[in-house]
């Protein structure tokens, strides 16, 4: 099968699946307003300290769902045993990556969006004019995210100790990622246009580039067996 | 012990010696810092390393997923263990040199930042080397997180360097270090160097013992 | 503490690391070497 069919065939399967499972996304939608929630206990009742460090926040819910949905991607397959078949699959490993990757992307700004549509209205912020330029910005750092979590969550699905590994893993590594894409989130958020400061933007970009290259190229290493 | 690991053993002693002597007598004290800034000919030389060991890592890693044989597999499991060593290293001698200079132990400065991300980077790549049983396996899981984990090196460099340091910037970068400090500096991180081939040459005797005695476990 | 105190600490500290690594390095070998030569002796699973 050719890479792209492949990899749209991965996608189609898993938002298929998505879609008809109940305790996927809803689960997802749940947890996150549940961590709005704690945040406004966690920082008391001044809606100024939240919304001063919003950006942070919001990066730090997107991690903590992010992680949940990245395990998840390759739970699914671990049951009846559906890894040996994504495994034997004809042709290359990588669309089988590549399709992996848009679908988690899918999944995790879905939730994202979710979550800042909640942020917004709980702590009174104005996403009105920032909304067109943050969609990028969370596109972008998720697509980094995505792009390293989904080849640990390949590594870790094998594992006994996955749901203490993965995390281990993959938090100190998609750092880099983070800085900018909150950096860009914080600028959005106040206002500015992307293009304010460039140098972040190209960053981030060539952060993406290269943890999809380097996923693409070593994901058949992971799933070999 | 083999005549490879004595040999190195012996001139990382040798050479050691001559780098505290050095570091810690013949070098004058620093005009700003004064004679704390002796940490330096530690601090410096055992980042340096660590780079070095990642490098290794990464060249290993590379090497056994393209190869297979299990020789690249072992250098690189050897060489991140041993780095992971140079930046415990360089943490520590960094806090330490940090407080009487900067006041505090721990500051969220970009460089020291961007170490002790390295530093969690290759403790996950060796716990998860520890959590797989199969050799063959752990070596290629090993080998993603040892490409990718380069990668990151450079990355977190990157970004972090954008936010504001308090670091002064590397002096070696800036080529303002006095001739009277760069000859130390140098002795010491050819000790370093050389002190990180002979651990690598102990821990590679290891792995082929290690090995030994799993095939003799199976053979049985 | 004056400088020379934190310089002892750094070096000390460091000191401890590498001997300590070098140590726990000899002594694995060590232990890895006396297993392969029981072995060889024949005395597999013998407990005495």
């Amino acid at each position: 099968m050719n890479f792209l069919a492949l990899a749209a065939e991965i996608l189609r399967k898993d938002l298929r699946i998505e879609a008809r499972s109940r305790e996927g996304l809803n689960t997802l939608l749940f947890f996150s307003a549940l961590l709005v929630f704690l945040f406004r206990f966690a920082l008391g009742p001044t809606e100024a300290q939240v919304r001063q460090g919003a950006p942070g926040l919001l990066w730090f819910a997107f991690i903590l769902t992010g992680l949940w949905g990245m395990a998840r991607a390759f739970q699914i397959e671990r049951e009846n045993d559906c890894l040996e078949a994504l495994r034997l699959v004809p042709g290359d490993l990588g669309g089988v990556y590549l399709g992996k990757v848009v679908g988690g992307c899918c999944v995790m700004v879905a939730t994202e969006l979710a979550i800042v549509v909640m942020f917004g209205l709980f702590f009174h912020l104005d996403l009105w004019p920032a909304g067109g330029r943050l969609v990028p910005v969370l596109i972008l750092g998720t697509v980094g995210f995505v792009a390293i979590g989904t080849l640990f969550a390949a590594i870790t699905a094998h594992l006994k100790a996955r749901e203490v590994l993965l995390p281990l893993l993959l938090l100190p590594l998609v750092i880099p990622v983070l800085l900018p894409a909150s950096r860009l989130t914080e600028l959005v958020l106040a206002g500015e246009s992307l293009g304010a400061e460039p140098h972040w933007l190209r960053l981030l970009l060539v952060f993406d580039l290269v943890f999809l290259v380097l996923g693409y190229l070593t994901f058949p290493f992971v799933m070999e067996d | 012990m083999d005549r490879l690991g004595v040999t190195l053993g012996l001139g990382a002693g040798a050479l050691v010696v001559a780098g505290l002597w050095m570091g810690l007598v013949q070098a004058p004290p620093d005009a700003v810092q004064g004679e704390v800034q002796r940490i330096m000919y530690l601090h410096v030389p055992s980042i340096l390393t660590a780079y070095l060991a990642f490098t290794v890592v990464l060249v290993c890693s590379i090497g056994y997923l393209v190869r297979g044989t299990r020789g690249w597999d072992r250098l690189a499991h050897a060489s991140a263990e041993v780095g992971v060593v140079f930046t415990a290293i360089t943490l520590f001698t960094g806090a330490i040199w940090g407080k009487p200079t900067w006041g505090v132990w721990w500051t969220w400065d970009a460089r020291l930042t961007g170490t002790a991300v390295l530093f969690m980077v290759y403790l996950g790549y060796l716990m998860l080397r520890s959590v797989v049983e199969d050799q063959d396996r752990a070596g290629r899981y090993a080998a993603v997180v040892g490409i990718l984990g380069f990668f990151d090196m450079i990355f977190t460099h990157m970004a972090v360097e954008w936010f504001r340091t308090l670091h002064q910037p590397s002096s070696l970068q800036r080529g303002t270090i006095d001739t009277a400090l760069k000859l130390p500096l140098n002795v010491n991180l050819l000790a370093f160097v050389v002190l990180y081939a002979y651990f690598l040459a102990r821990r590679l005797r290891l792995a082929a013992l290690d090995e030994a005695v799993e095939a003799r476990d199976l053979g049985e | 503490m004056g400088p020379w105190g934190y310089i002892g600490l750094a070096y000390g500290l460091a000191a401890i690391t590498l001997v300590g690594y070098g140590w726990s390095l000899g002594m694995r070998i060590r232990k890895r070497r006396a297993r392969l030569d029981r072995e060889a002796s024949g005395r597999v699973g013998v407990v005495k």
